[in-house]
């Protein structure tokens, strides 16, 4: 994602009490918590299979790949539907927040203090009033472990 | 050097046809496109790379003319490339005459095999001028592309004008991913379509309406159940395709076989209309295609021969198509020589496949089935030994991953059919839902051989542990089996023996799948599954149930891969353990070794016994080998492994050699008799390691040796040597099919195993996904789309430092060497010096190459 794609509205969302932001053209709708159907030897980040009106998407944790601890059990989900390029697919936020409109001049580049690791995924944050968004790479969030 | 001319490989030169054929086709298409001012931005690049693909592929296969025309055409292209401003119309009517000129040389090539007496002179003349004008004539500017107003004298192609150019263009050149549909059909969709809301809105008032109408709602459920079977026909029909679309190339294959080989054939089509589902007719082209020459390559004799077996002198070659019982089969026959089992049982024997004892034991049509076994057949040694069988391992292999089947029968003398079976269409597939540790998965019927019902332990079917793995016995034969939940790693083992096992087919690998229940069998839609669960390999995809849950499918041959079992199968293994796991009495060579402990092992096992001198059996390092019969024969002694009690080495050393796809002796003192032994799994209870158990023969206690396990373990390499045949390996990457199949043929006539990509990003993943080992070197194209060759040089100079990376271009210049080398690259060859990339891979030790190549 270039920094020009930085320039309409972002869907918001929170994950372990922090905010996140993706661009509102990646995210296809939004679903209430679903049954998953887990994969067996699937990497951990893949927490299942969910059928959205007949086509089967994974459903990936967040959570994991932000290294932020499990949520607690029983708290409702709400699950983010990401179209990429080629393939669809769901992650798993805690809560959806408002839909946001960020010019490019908002957008910092991530910090150096962030870890090396969660740089990938995370592609530009925004200071408001109250919070700080981190922009994230989707296609990172949805590629495979070992995808640049 | 041989000639290109003299090796233009019938099959290269179809993959070339077609490939210049695609090429031209867009080249033009962007011509006139980018006439009429609709040019995709990068249209130069694009036009260039087609170009300088024919270009080097052409001069592979010494066509001259048409290489160096599109080499002038490419020249212009790549100053039009830098300076895009400076194209003008007769630029672009010089580039499209170029590739009218280039298709009739193609023509010509097609019909007479030489390019015949078209003149190209003047026309690379023309481009010559193009090219070679000063960058800063001041009448450069005058009429820059994006402003070609007036078309040339070209009439423009019949497509509907559109607002935007770019995606037009881009549009036309994905026309294989759509598919002609009859108005008629369309029209049945749209009225079904109809139907459906109908029944949607019956059932909506149904809900609003008291619950209590029973008729009601079975009269709605039946509406909506027909209307959805329907549909489901319907779209099906969309899909189908006539089975002719393969069918066309056939005439044209086999007149060219017989030119090749000098023998007369003739070709009969049948049930052209047959009609199957688009994604099948892309999944028989080789497999058909690869039988067919089958038939004229080992099947066929030569017109003498022919005469004198009383045959008429043409041979016949009949492919029908046909639907047979829900499922379209496609009969190859021929009438020639047909398939010797006797010369097929020695052939498996001398490839290793098979013991001689094993091979007596097999039936006429066991023999047949020889021929499916991977590794039983090259082209250079199958010629003269069978009727037909090459590479009949791939055939099966990529028909049954379309969900098919390949039938044989052959009948010496007379001739042979192979018959492909396929199911009508991939989407829509029957399969049997089983469960596994509360969870269901489902298994295509496809795969399924039978079903099984473990009674506790009773019955004719029962479960055996051979060193803590579980094995089927069935009728006879040991089966390997997989416990689902722990290949998968679902869930703790049930401690009773009972449940189900659905005995399935993987290749020519058959084993047991372990589940706690077996549900029905359901008719499942196959959604594919995401890149990263691809890459598990034990899902072939998953499906939505009829409750609404989502169900993984199993990939038969992943899950075998996933417990251990070699998918690829060395099916001769399970038969050696079926022997010493003893199903009635099985000969036994009995022998003593060191202090005269007395030993056997099943005489099935046994290839020779030989007697050797003593003073011949030298020591490598930790290990003894005699020098025997021109090779190196490894040599264990079985007292040392065990240990047993020791001798001193007698004078004369008696031999047993085992064949397991490599010849290995053990030592041992003297041989005692062959008995018939009956051994039970009783009689392993408690084995000493290495061992399968003891038994009391000819009144002394006798070990039964498990000579495999102690070859696999103590031979050095033995592990590697045996069941990684395929080691040196090089990945070749190149954009052109042809480029890579003429290449890839030439490495592979040099021994090498050659793994092919057609882009950067691909190689990079093959890469990625290849075995430790697997991969000694790459060989890159520089030149293509996406991840070019540079990218995937640097790529993996950071990811694979080990893995050596060889630059195959066909610039001259040695700016583009440079650069090659300086982003990572070993060597840079040019692909016309085929030699010059043998002596490159020799250079970095890659092996093997025969005597010739390394003395060149």
């Amino acid at each position: 994602m270039s920094a020009s794609a930085y320039c309409g509205s972002f869907a918001t969302f929170l994950v372990g009490g922090e905010t996140f932001a993706l661009p509102v053209e990646e995210v296809d709708e939004v679903l209430l918590e679903q049954p998953l159907s887990p994969v067996p030897l699937a990497p951990p980040h893949v927490l299942g299979l969910l059928n959205l009106r007949g086509k089967i998407l994974p459903a990936l944790d967040l959570r994991q790949r932000l290294e932020m601890p499990p949520r607690t059990p029983g708290a409702r989900r709400k699950l983010l539907v990401l179209r990429g390029r080629d393939e669809t697919h769901a992650v798993v936020v805690d809560e959806i927040a408002d839909v946001l409109e960020l010019p490019p001049a908002r957008w910092a580049p991530p910090p150096e203090t962030l870890p090396k690791r969660l740089r990938r995924y995370v592609v530009a944050i925004c200071a408001t009033e109250t919070t700080v968004l981190l922009a994230l790479r989707s296609e990172a969030i949805c590629g495979g472990e070992e995808d640049q | 050097m041989t000639t290109a001319s003299e090796a233009r490989d019938p099959e290269v030169l179809e993959l070339f046809i077609e490939e210049t054929t695609e090429a031209l086709a867009r080249v033009e298409r962007l011509l006139l496109y980018a006439e009429k001012g609709d040019a995709p931005p990068d249209l130069m690049t694009r036009l260039f790379r087609d170009l300088h693909t024919m270009k080097g592929t052409a001069g592979f296969l010494a066509l001259e003319k048409m290489a160096s025309l599109a080499h002038a055409a490419e020249d212009l292209l790549s100053v039009l490339r830098e300076t895009p401003a400076r194209a003008r119309p007769e630029h672009f009517a010089a580039l499209l005459e170029t590739a009218d000129v280039l298709r009739k040389l193609m023509d010509a090539v097609k019909s007479s095999g030489d390019e015949g007496p078209q003149p190209i002179d003047e026309l690379k003349l023309r481009l010559r001028a193009g090219a070679s004008e000063a960058p800063a004539a001041p009448a450069a500017p005058q009429d820059p592309l994006p402003q070609l107003a007036h078309p040339i004298a070209i009439a423009a192609p019949a497509v509907a004008p559109a607002a935007n150019g770019a995606p037009e263009a881009a549009r036309a050149e994905a026309g294989d991913a759509s598919v002609r549909v009859n108005v008629a059909v369309l029209d049945s969709l749209m009225n079904l379509m109809g139907e459906l809301v109908l029944a949607r809105n019956q059932v909506s008032t149904l809900l609003k309406a008291p619950a209590d109408d029973e008729g009601s709602r079975v009269e709605a459920f039946g509406r909506l159940s027909g209307i959805t079977s329907e549909l489901q026909q319907t779209v099906m029909k969309a899909r189908m395709q006539p089975v002719g679309r393969v069918f066309e190339k056939l005439p044209r294959l086999l007149r060219d076989l017989c030119q090749a080989t000098g023998k007369r054939a003739e070709c009969t089509l049948e049930g052209a209309t047959t009609e199957i589902d688009k994604a099948l007719v892309d999944a028989i082209r080789d497999p058909l295609l690869h039988v067919v020459r089958n038939a004229v390559d080992h099947g066929i004799e030569s017109p003498e021969a022919r005469i004198a077996a009383g045959k008429p002198e043409t041979g016949a070659v009949a492919v029908r198509a046909s639907h047979q019982g829900g499922m379209v089969c496609i009969e190859i026959s021929d009438d020639g020589r047909g398939m010797d089992p006797a010369r097929l049982r020695a052939h498996a024997v001398k490839r290793g496949l098979l013991t001689a004892a094993a091979a007596e034991l097999l039936g006429d049509r066991e023999a047949v089935e020889l021929v499916f076994r991977p590794g039983f057949s090259t082209a250079e040694t199958v010629t003269d030994i069978s009727g037909r069988g090459v590479g009949m391992d791939v055939v099966r292999t990529q028909v049954e991953r379309a969900g098919g089947q390949v039938e044989l029968d052959s009948v010496a003398g007379q001739g042979t059919t192979v018959r492909l079976k396929m199911p009508l269409t991939l989407a829509i597939v029957p399969a049997l839902l089983v469960e596994s540790s509360g969870r269901r998965f489902a298994i295509p019927q496809a795969a399924l051989v039978e079903l099984v019902h473990l009674d506790a332990g009773q019955g004719s079917a029962s479960i055996v542990e051979a060193r803590g793995a579980p094995l089927l016995r069935l009728r006879g034969e040991l089966l390997p089996l997989v416990r689902l939940s722990s290949a998968l790693a679902i869930g703790a083992e049930p401690a009773s023996p009972g449940g189900n096992v659905v005995v399935v087919s993987a290749g020519a690998r058959r084993y047991g799948i372990w589940v706690d229940k077996i549900h029905d069998a359901e008719e499942i839609v196959v959604k594919p599954l995401t890149r990263e669960l691809q890459k598990l390999r034990c899902y072939a995809g998953a499906a939505v149930l009829g409750d609404g849950a989502v169900a993984l499918i199993l990939d038969v041959a992943g899950v075998a891969a996933l417990a251990g079992l070699d998918a690829s199968a060395r099916p001769q293994l399970a038969s050696v353990r079926a022997i010493a796991e003893g199903l009635g009495p099985q000969p036994y060579l009995i022998f003593t070794v060191g202090a005269g402990t007395q030993c056997a092992v099943p005489l099935a096992m046994v290839a020779r016994l030989e007697q050797v001198p003593a003073g011949r059996i030298e020591r490598i390092g930790r290990s003894e080998v005699v020098q025997y019969r021109g090779a190196v024969l490894p040599l264990l002694r079985p007292e040392q492994l065990l240990p047993l009690g020791e001798l001193p080495p007698a004078e004369e050393q008696q031999l047993v050699v085992f064949d397991f796809g490599r010849a290995v002796g053990f030592a041992v003192r003297a041989i005692v008799d062959v008995v018939d032994l009956t051994v039970s799994a009783e009689t392993g209870r408690g084995a000493a390691p290495l061992t399968l158990g003891q038994a009391v023969v000819l009144g002394r206690t006798t070990l039964l040796l498990d000579a495999y396990s102690m070859v696999r373990k103590h031979v050095p390499d033995f592990a590697r040597d045996s069941e990684r045949p395929e080691a040196a390996g090089v990945l070749l990457v190149d954009d052109s099919n042809a480029m890579r199949a003429a290449v890839g043929g030439f490495l592979r006539a040099r021994g090498l195993e050659v793994l092919e990509a057609h882009a950067g990003g691909p190689a990079l993943q093959a890469v990625r996904d290849s075995r430790p080992g697997e991969l000694q070197a790459v060989v890159t194209d520089l030149e293509m789309a996406g991840l070019d060759g540079f990218g995937l040089i640097e790529a993996l100079r950071r990811e694979r430092p080990d893995l050596p990376v060889i630059a195959w271009t066909q610039h001259e210049s040695a700016a583009v060497h440079q650069r090659a080398c300086a982003a990572g690259a070993r060597a840079c060859v040019h692909k016309l010096q085929r030699e010059g990339l043998v002596a490159a891979l020799a250079a970095l030790g890659v092996g093997p190459l025969d005597e010739q190549a390394r003395a060149a």
